[in-house]
């Protein structure tokens, strides 16, 4: 008898905070034959590179934003490897299954991976988001400061723009169904208090 | 004595559980256990999570924009104690209560009847599977009644409808309340 197992992941829209995960996993993605990550990960690395020069840390951090705004509009790979694991990319999250010989449910590899996965990718948005927190480096001049200030303006933005499209992709695909079945949907966006950020669909038919 | 009360969730607010908006409690526990029943995870009085009803007190009073707070489960009346110690709070702070039982009145003993005496809206009844329908509002059969307690909702009218409330989080956390169909469930599945 076998049994059938599946893993899924936190929801994941941003590109950006991906690869900064999976890089810290010590792994990377790829979109077909297109390089962009591959430069982006280049000049992520100069610019945290010791060793580079104030000049080059500059040009890192223009490429770097340069490069953010190219991805926003780069949905999130289909697929991607990790650990020599595929993970196919379903409904914001990434997910696996398979099948296993005894009930224990999920092999402790997979459960692992998922776990770090979900765990690197939260700790990315948090390093993201945090405005206390530098994670560029050591900065020397105002000219760096006000240059790092610009970088980390847009990967908040980019990231919550991600958070943002994905929201509109649901909202989008709920209402069109809905009208589909005869229903209305109301939407309500939460701006202030503990709620802020938060989006709600009440899907109604009268009877 | 700090008042512990098992949890399954709560929603800080939503629309579909009551008048206006609401701070929705799913207490953890039901031994009604009825056929059918859409929520047989909350039946375990082991499942869920212990939350200190006074820190629920503190986060329901720094919710804005709330008009009451709305309490089912699980069977909020077999935590009759730390429900009624909720229901009361929320009533000093200005806030209306709704809530859900499977038991009928006759059932009911003294602590479980105070909860319901201070309550402004009660649903009331066991789930009948066989008397299911998705169009009624607040309420999963036909057999369940809304019994209106209060002045303040006394000529409340309710419009029948069907209802679902999906809940995106800023973190992309997606849940959803209410009776969903098939085609609901099916266009969130395929996202």
């Amino acid at each position: 008898m076998s049994y059938t197992w599946r893993q899924v992941s936190a929801p994941m829209t941003s590109l950006l905070v991906l690869e900064r995960a999976l890089y810290s996993l010590g792994g990377f993605i790829s979109i077909g034959s297109n390089p962009i990550l591959k430069k982006l990960r280049e000049a992520q690395n100069n610019l945290s590179n010791p060793q580079t020069t104030a000049k080059d840390r500059k040009k890192a951090c223009e490429k770097i934003i340069q490069l953010i705004r190219q991805i926003e509009s780069v949905p999130l790979p289909r697929e991607i490897k990790v650990g020599g694991l595929r993970l196919r990319y379903e409904n914001f999250r990434y997910v696996m299954d398979g099948y296993s010989s005894t009930s224990s449910g999920v092999p402790g590899r997979e459960k692992m991976l998922m776990l770090e996965l979900n765990k690197a990718y939260e700790k990315e948005c948090k390093k993201l988001m945090d405005t206390e927190n530098q994670i560029i480096g050591e900065i020397k001049t105002i000219e760096e400061k006000e240059l790092f200030d610009r970088l980390m303006v847009e990967m908040r933005k980019s990231h919550t723009q991600s958070i943002k499209l994905a929201k509109e992709k649901i909202f989008q695909t709920i209402n069109e169904n809905a009208e589909k079945e005869g229903y209305s949907v109301k939407r309500s966006k939460f701006k202030k208090g503990k709620n802020a950020g938060r989006e709600q669909y009440i899907i109604v038919k009268r009877s | 004595m700090i008042s512990m009360i098992r949890l399954s969730n709560t929603l800080s607010s939503s629309e579909i559980y009551g008048p206006g908006k609401r701070y929705v409690i799913w207490v953890q526990g039901c031994s009604l256990e009825c056929p059918g029943c859409w929520n047989k995870e909350l039946w375990s009085d082991e499942g869920g999570y212990l939350a200190d009803v006074e820190d629920l007190i503190l986060d329901i009073s720094s919710t804005n924009g709330i008009e009451g707070i709305t309490i089912l489960g699980g069977e909020p009346l077999e935590q009759s104690a730390s429900v009624f110690e909720i229901i009361k709070s929320s009533r000093d702070l200005g806030l209306t209560v709704m809530l859900y039982t499977g038991y009928e009145k006759h059932e009911l003993n003294n602590s479980q009847l105070d909860c319901l005496n201070y309550s402004d809206i009660v649903i009331m009844g066991r789930y009948i599977a066989s008397l299911r329908d998705t169009g009624l509002r607040w309420r999963g059969s036909s057999n369940q009644k809304i019994e209106i307690l209060s002045e303040i909702y006394r000529g409340l009218e309710i419009e029948e409808r069907e209802e679902v409330e999906i809940t995106i989080d800023p973190d992309g956390k997606i849940s959803m309340a209410g009776y969903p169909k098939r085609w609901l469930l099916k266009v969130l599945e395929e996202l």
